[in-house]
C-alpha cells in the first residue's frame, strides 16, 4: 500500500499500477483510463497514515488510509488480496462519473481531454465514468476562465464495498462579458442561417410557426406556402448556469428581449365567421425561444451553441419533436 | 499456423543476431532470445505491423477462430501506413498469469492517441494473441463502402490491424471528419464481442453542395421523366400508390390500363443534409415544385378526362447515403411525396 501511494506521489502511474492485481476489475484501459495519467496527479497532498490490515469474517483484507492536503483530511479503507503469497490492491480507483457538465472538455488537474457536445441522441458508448488513482483533485480547472474557488479541490479514495461512482459535475460557472458577446455573435449568424429555409419550422432553429396558425378567437391560417422568414431585430441573449439535469446538455440561453423574426406566407384564411377559406398574404411577427437552446463551452470560453430536437425527457434522453409554434398573427384591422 | 510461423521467424532473427554477436566475440544462444513473454510476443507483432509486412500479421490474424465474420480486404499492405508510433507496451498483472494482458498506446503522427488491450493465452506453443485485430462496423455512418489509408471495400464490417488510419480520404474534398485520424487499437474481449463502432462526426466540405445538388438534381429530373403516376423510388407522386389513386388540387381519379401523366419540374428542392445514424437526413431549405398533366378517370364516372395541377416536393422520409466515393443514393421512405399533387402541403 505505502510502495503504491509512494509511485502516485512520484507520478508514476505504471508503476502504481503494477501493484494492481486481476482480481476485482483489474487495470483499467482506453477512455476509462485516460487520467490514469502523470498530468492528472497534483501536488499538494500526502498519505498522512497507512493502517493495520483488517481482515473482515468474509476473508476480505482492508488497510485504512488517510491522506491530507494541510487544509483537509479524507480516510478510506482500500482492498488488498494475497494469492498465492503475493499482496495485490484490489480496485484502488476512484470511479468519477461526469454527466452533468456543460464543457466541451474534461479536465483532471492538469490533464484536458476533449469531447463532443451531448445532444441527447448519441450511443450508449458515450463515456462518462473515469477512473482515477486516489489522491487530491481539481476538476475542470479555471472553468473556462473564470474562478472555480477554492472549493473545487477534494481530496479522493476509492469507496470500499460501498461501490457507485463519485459524482462529479463543475461548479456553477458565472459567465464572463466575452462569453456573453460570443454567444451574442454566434446566435445572431444561426438566425441569419435559420431564414435562410423556407419551411415552417426550420430545423434546428429557435424559431417556428405553428402548421394551424390561430388568430382572433376561431380564426386560424393553414397550408402555409411560399415562406419566407426574415430577421428584423436580434434577440437579446444571455448565458446561464443553472443547477440540475439539464446541465448535461450544456449551459441554458436565456433570452432577455425575444428579438422580432418575421413571416411572411401564403396561406389558406379559415375564418368561419366570415367567407370560409380563402388565399391570403399575410406576415406574422415570431419570437426567438431559448427552450432547446445550450450553449457549449470549450477550455478557451469560446461558447459553442446547440439546439436539442425535442424536449429532454429525463436521464438524459431527448424525446425529438417538432418546435412549438413562436409566431403570432393578427390580420390588419382586426380578426 | 500461426504459433509456429512466429517462432519460425524469431529463430530466424535470432540466428541472425547469433551470427552477428558471435562474430563480434559474444556467446549468446538462440534459446535466449525466443519470444517467452506475452510482452515480447506483442512487440514482435507491433513490429511486424510498424513494418507493414501484411502477410507475415495475417499470420497472427488467422488464428482468430471469428476471422471469417468480417471483410478481410483491408489486411494489406497498402492500407497500414507508417504515421504512428508505439507509446506504450505494458504488461498488466495477474495474479493467476494466464490469460495476459498487455496494454498498448498508438500515436498517430498528429498525437491522436488511442489505448488498447491485447489479450494472450499461453499454449504449448507458448503466448497466442487472442484478437491481434480491430473489427469495425461502419452501418451507423452514411457512406456504405469502407476506405481507410486509401485502400476499399464494399463491406459493412471490415478487420483492420492495428495501426493510424485517415478515413474516406477520397472524399475528402466533400466531407471532414472529426476526429480526423481514426487509432485502432484491440478492445478488451473478456465481454465476448470485439466489436468497435466507427462513427466519427462527419461535416460537408466546400465541394459538397454543388455536388448535392447536381445529383438531387439529376434524380428528379429522371423521375420526371416516368410517365408513372406513381414513379418508384421518386419524392413525389400523384397520390397513394397502395390505392392507385390520383390526387391532384381536390379532386381524385383512378388510373386507367393505359394512363401516364407527364411530369414537368419546375423548380428543384433546395436542401442540406444532416448525419444520421446510418444515412443523411434531409433537411429542406425550400419546396421543389412539379407540373403534373395526363388523362384519368374520376371515380364513380369511367368516362376519361384530362387533369393537371400542381405538386410540391418536400423530400419527407427521404434519406442519403453514399454507397460508392462521390455518388449519392437517395431513399425514399414509406409515404414520401404521398400528398405532392393534393394542394395541401403537408409538411
Amino acid at each position: 500500500m505505502e510502495r503504491f501511494f509512494a509511485a502516485i506521489l512520484e507520478r508514476d502511474v505504471e508503476r502504481a499500477l503494477s501493484y494492481v492485481g486481476r482480481i476485482g476489475q483489474g487495470v483499467p484501459y482506453g477512455e476509462a483510463a485516460a487520467f490514469l495519467h502523470p498530468d492528472a496527479i497534483a501536488d499538494g497532498w500526502d498519505v498522512l497514515e497507512v493502517g493495520e490490515a483488517d481482515e473482515s469474517p468474509g476473508g476480505e483484507t482492508s488497510v485504512r488510509v488517510e491522506i491530507g492536503d494541510g487544509q483537509d483530511r479524507e480516510v478510506g479503507l482500500m482492498e488488498l488480496t494475497d494469492y498465492g503469497g503475493e499482496w495485490n490492491l484490489v480496485d484502488p480507483f476512484v470511479t468519477v462519473a461526469i454527466t452533468l457538465s456543460p464543457f466541451t472538455y474534461l479536465q483532471v488537474n492538469d490533464r484536458v481531454v476533449t469531447r463532443e457536445p451531448y445532444l441527447g441522441d448519441l450511443p450508449s458508448s458515450f463515456v462518462t465514468e473515469y477512473k482515477l488513482l486516489p489522491g487530491r483533485y481539481q476538476f475542470f480547472g479555471d472553468l473556462a476562465g473564470t474562478d472555480p474557488g477554492r472549493e473545487s479541490t477534494q481530496l479522493l479514495l476509492p469507496r470500499f464495498r460501498h461501490g457507485g461512482s463519485v459524482p462529479v459535475a463543475p461548479p456553477l460557472l458565472s459567465p464572463t462579458p466575452a462569453m456573453e458577446a460570443a454567444l451574442q455573435q454566434e446566435i445572431n449568424e444561426l438566425l441569419d442561417d435559420c431564414a435562410e429555409f423556407a419551411v415552417p419550422q426550420p430545423p434546428g432553429c429557435p424559431f417556428a410557426t405553428d402548421l394551424f396558425l390561430g388568430y382572433g378567437d376561431d380564426g386560424y391560417v393553414e397550408n402555409i406556402h411560399d415562406i419566407e422568414w426574415t430577421v428584423v431585430e436580434y434577440p437579446v441573449v444571455r448565458l446561464v448556469d443553472v443547477e440540475g439535469e439539464d446541465r448535461r446538455f450544456g449551459l441554458s440561453v436565456e433570452i432577455e428581449d425575444p428579438g422580432l423574426v418575421q413571416l411572411s406566407a401564403t396561406a389558406w384564411d379559415d375564418d368561419l365567421d366570415t367567407e370560409g377559406i380563402e388565399m391570403t398574404d399575410f406576415t406574422a411577427d415570431c419570437a426567438v425561444s431559448g427552450e432547446r437552446l445550450y450553449a457549449w463551452l470549450g477550455p478557451d470560453g469560446t461558447p459553442q451553441i446547440v439546439m436539442l430536437r425535442g424536449t429532454p425527457v429525463g436521464s438524459g434522453a431527448v424525446l425529438p419533436e417538432p418546435m412549438t409554434g413562436t409566431c403570432e398573427y393578427e390580420p390588419e384591422g382586426g380578426a | 499456423m500461426t504459433g509456429w510461423s512466429r517462432r519460425r521467424r524469431w529463430w530466424v532473427t535470432g540466428a541472425a543476431l547469433v551470427g552477428f554477436v558471435a562474430g563480434a566475440g559474444g556467446l549468446v544462444t538462440a534459446v535466449a532470445l525466443r519470444p517467452d513473454s506475452p510482452e515480447d510476443v506483442v512487440r514482435e507483432y507491433l513490429e511486424v505491423l510498424e513494418a507493414g509486412d501484411a502477410e507475415a500479421a495475417r499470420e497472427y490474424a488467422e488464428a482468430m477462430p471469428e476471422f471469417d465474420a468480417a471483410s478481410d480486404e483491408l489486411l494489406v499492405a497498402e492500407a497500414m501506413s507508417r504515421d504512428w508510433r508505439i507509446t506504450q507496451v505494458v504488461r498488466r498483472h495477474n495474479e493467476r498469469d494466464n490469460p495476459a494482458a498487455v496494454d498498448v498506446t498508438i500515436t498517430a503522427a498528429d498525437g491522436t492517441a488511442g489505448q488498447g488491450r491485447f489479450q494472450l493465452d499461453r499454449g504449448e506453443d507458448g503466448w497466442t494473441i487472442r484478437n491481434p485485430l480491430i473489427k469495425l462496423d461502419l452501418l451507423l455512418l452514411p457512406l456504405k463502402f469502407a476506405e481507410f489509408n486509401g485502400v476499399t471495400a464494399e463491406a459493412s464490417e471490415v478487420w483492420l490491424f492495428p495501426g493510424a488510419y485517415q478515413a474516406y480520404t477520397s472524399v475528402s474534398d466533400l466531407f471532414t471528419f472529426s476526429p480526423s485520424t481514426f487509432v485502432a487499437v484491440p478492445q478488451d474481449i473478456s465481454g465476448g464481442s470485439l466489436v468497435e463502432y466507427y462513427q466519427p462526426r462527419i461535416g460537408f466540405a466546400d465541394g459538397f453542395d454543388s455536388v448535392l445538388h447536381e445529383q438531387i438534381t439529376a434524380w428528379i429530373e429522371d423521375c420526371a421523366a416516368s410517365t408513372d403516376p406513381f414513379p418508384d423510388g421518386c419524392p413525389f407522386t400523384a397520390g397513394n400508390p397502395e390505392y392507385r389513386e390520383i390526387r391532384v388540387g381536390r379532386d381524385r381519379y383512378l388510373p386507367l390500363a393505359d394512363t401516364t401523366v407527364t411530369w414537368e419540374v419546375v423548380s428543384q428542392p433546395a436542401v442540406r443534409l444532416k448525419q444520421g445514424q446510418g444515412a443523411f437526413e434531409v433537411l429542406l431549405v425550400r419546396p421543389g415544385e412539379m407540373r403534373i398533366s395526363g388523362t384519368a378517370a374520376e371515380p364513380l364516372d369511367h368516362e376519361p378526362e384530362d387533369f393537371r395541377g400542381t405538386c410540391t416536393v418536400l423530400m419527407d422520409g427521404v434519406l442519403v447515403t453514399m454507397p460508392r466515393a462521390g455518388e449519392l443514393a437517395f431513399h425514399v421512405g414509406e409515404t414520401t411525396g404521398w400528398y405532392a399533387c393534393s394542394g395541401h402541403i403537408d409538411w
